[in-house]
């Protein structure tokens, strides 16, 4: 009764527009003073903020949004785009394809989405345009594109997926690898499709010489370097994920030297903005830790374990079920509001039907990543109509048949596990 | 960030704008230092075999506590708290503000608890003269006390976002518009 109770007061706090760490935090002092009485919350308030954050590999968060910020600072991003539609050349809807390819390209080397979906729709958009693409197909396609970033190492939700669920970081991360270029592949397919049946809505590329293609190489050397820097070293295992963070942002804040692109000024507004979101992770992480507390204490999980381990249902029947659920919280909530609110819950149940944990670490990173493209919260959406000044609902309409074919290859992905969890499983210790 | 300059027109808030600052710049450099140490050991350890041996401590207990703590202030003012704004983006403009001063002063009651215990438990390190095991002995409160310090800071941010609230809810001030979900993303 008391934890019906609880979670009630953290839905009404919720709503009322309160932000996610403080929701939590005071839901799990409510909670926990009715559970224990006044002494019994001082004791939770004393240690939970310091022991919540006394953990080495915490710091991958920091790093991993510092090296995103330095990315973007450096440009090499804007960059990405030309050499892609440069190399694709005259195929049909090359410089659609050239935009999945570069939305992987930005994935691999920043954890940001809405960053990749920014820079994508400052420079592809307005070439796709002048190109005569229809408008609802240049948008759509970047919109979908940015969500590669969060499953292409580094990723920041996987690694906050990782601390949430005490996986391997190092595992996750590279779990993402394969899907993320199956969802690359899927955007692509789809493009492709959407040439077919209207080609004047996304017309071919243009050719390019040789020349042309052996200009713009250098470009791609910086980010080999970032890529071999970050997931090279993790799959490798030769320092452990937070160590690639920050030799990745290292490397991140040199490029952007180079590129004669770092002054003081924007080197200390990365370090201010990845500094503030840190902040905002680790009061999130406080306040889970409280409310966490609260659940393990009234046994809320184990009793919803065994509750559902008696029903008479397939694994299967209850996995869609709960994907369901992620798909419609990710139309109203934040990713990484959704994976501190849920994954402490779902995962015992899904751990215990025999499911793979990095497998659904995965699988509810891409159900949630919906959520970016649609109404009503659609962050995506909003910053690619603020960057290229296209009415929001022409790139919902935009982006509808990418969600579909979103949804296609989520099925894929959680029928067959194998494809998530087969590079990880060739990894070194 | 417009509201950076926001109401600091008395000499409290200036002093409290540049206390805010100064511990904003003190996490960005914690931040950076943390970088480049981590790549330094990481460097040594592979290249010469002969990692920082400090470094660890170093970062756990000053560098990291800095970075986590220290910028609770500025990430708030800034707005980059994650909220379900659903309901809230289509309330009139004064319930608006109420809803947001219940925010802050729920928060505030948080924030000035883990506070308060924080102060206790820096205090409790110091008179026993807590030090951490091992070669380097390293004190513990100065690590301990930087949670309180960045969440006092905060609760005074909270103090001074409560009054602006409640002008607004009572009609004294105009209330600002909610930031677009974009302007946020930047």
């Amino acid at each position: 009764m008391l934890s019906i109770v609880v979670i009630a007061v953290l839905i009404a706090l919720l709503l009322i527009g309160i932000p996610v760490a403080f929701a939590m935090g005071i839901a799990g002092v409510v909670g926990l003073y009715f559970f224990g009485g006044p002494d019994f919350v001082i004791g939770f308030l004393e240690t939970t903020p310091y022991a919540a954050v006394n953990s080495y590999e915490l710091l991958t968060i920091p790093m991993f949004l510092l090296m995103a910020e330095f990315i973007i600072i450096s440009g090499i991003a804007d960059d990405l785009f030309e050499a892609m539609s440069v190399w694709v050349g005259r195929v049909r809807a090359g410089l659609g394809i050239s935009t999945a390819l570069a939305g992987a390209g930005f994935g691999a080397i920043s954890g940001s989405s809405t960053a990749s979906a920014a820079t994508l729709a400052g420079t592809s958009v307005p070439a796709m345009l002048r190109q005569g693409y229809d408008p609802r197909v240049a948008t759509g396609v970047v919109a979908i594109t940015g969500g590669l970033a969060m499953l292409i190492p580094p990723s920041v939700p996987i690694v906050l997926y990782g601390l949430i669920a005490e996986q391997s970081i190092g595992r996750l991360l590279v779990a993402g690898i394969v899907p993320g270029l199956l969802v690359m592949l899927t955007i692509i397919a789809t493009i492709v499709v959407i040439s077919f049946v209207a080609p004047a809505a996304a017309p071919r590329g243009q050719a390019r010489s040789w020349a042309d293609k052996l200009a713009v190489l250098p470009v791609v050397g910086p980010i080999a370097v970032l890529v071999m820097l970050v997931t090279g070293i993790i799959y490798l295992g030769v320092a452990t994920p937070t160590e690639a963070a920050s030799i990745g942002a290292t490397g991140a804040m040199v490029i952007a030297f180079l590129k004669r692109r770092l002054t003081w000024r924007t080197a200390y507004q990365a370090l201010v903005r990845a500094g503030g979101t840190t902040a905002m992770i680790i009061m999130i992480i406080v306040g889970a830790h409280i409310f966490g507390y609260f659940f393990t204490l009234t046994q809320v999980t184990q009793n919803l374990v065994s509750a559902i381990g008696d029903l008479e249902m397939s694994r299967w029947t209850i996995i869609v079920l709960v994907l369901l659920v992620y798909l419609v919280l990710g139309f109203f909530m934040d990713q990484i509001a959704i994976l501190f609110l849920t994954v402490p819950v779902t995962l015992p149940v899904i751990v215990g039907l025999g499911f793979d944990p990095i497998w659904f670490g995965i699988i509810v990173i891409i159900t949630a990543e919906i959520g970016m493209v649609t109404p009503p919260l659609g962050l995506n959406v909003f910053v690619v109509s603020q960057f290229t000044k296209q009415p929001l609902e022409r790139i919902f309409a935009g982006v509808a048949p990418h969600v579909a074919a979103h949804i296609g290859i989520l099925a894929v992905l959680v029928a067959f596990p194998i494809l998530t969890l087969w590079l990880p499983s060739t990894m070194g210790n | 960030m417009a509201e950076n300059a926001q109401t600091a027109t008395t000499p409290l808030h200036r002093t409290f704008a540049t206390l805010e600052r100064a511990a904003t710049a003190i996490a960005a450099f914690a931040m950076l230092t943390v970088m480049l140490l981590v790549f330094v050991d990481v460097g040594l350890r592979y290249g010469l075999n002969r990692p920082l041996p400090w470094s660890f401590n170093l970062i756990t207990l000053y560098l990291l506590p800095c970075l986590f703590f220290l910028a609770l202030a500025a990430s708030w003012r800034d707005g980059r708290h994650i909220r379900i704004d659903l309901i809230f983006r289509v309330m009139p403009d004064r319930m608006r503000a109420a809803c947001d001063l219940l925010a802050v002063l729920l928060a505030l009651g948080l924030t000035l608890g883990f506070a308060w215990q924080g102060i206790h438990l820096t205090v409790e390190a110091w008179v026993q003269g807590r030090v951490t095991p091992g070669v380097y002995e390293w004190p513990t409160w100065a690590s301990v006390g930087l949670m309180p310090l960045g969440m006092a800071c905060l609760a005074v941010r909270l103090m001074v976002d409560a009054v602006r609230h409640g002008r607004g809810m009572l009609g004294l001030i105009p209330v600002p518009p909610v930031a677009s979900a974009a302007s946020r993303a930047e």
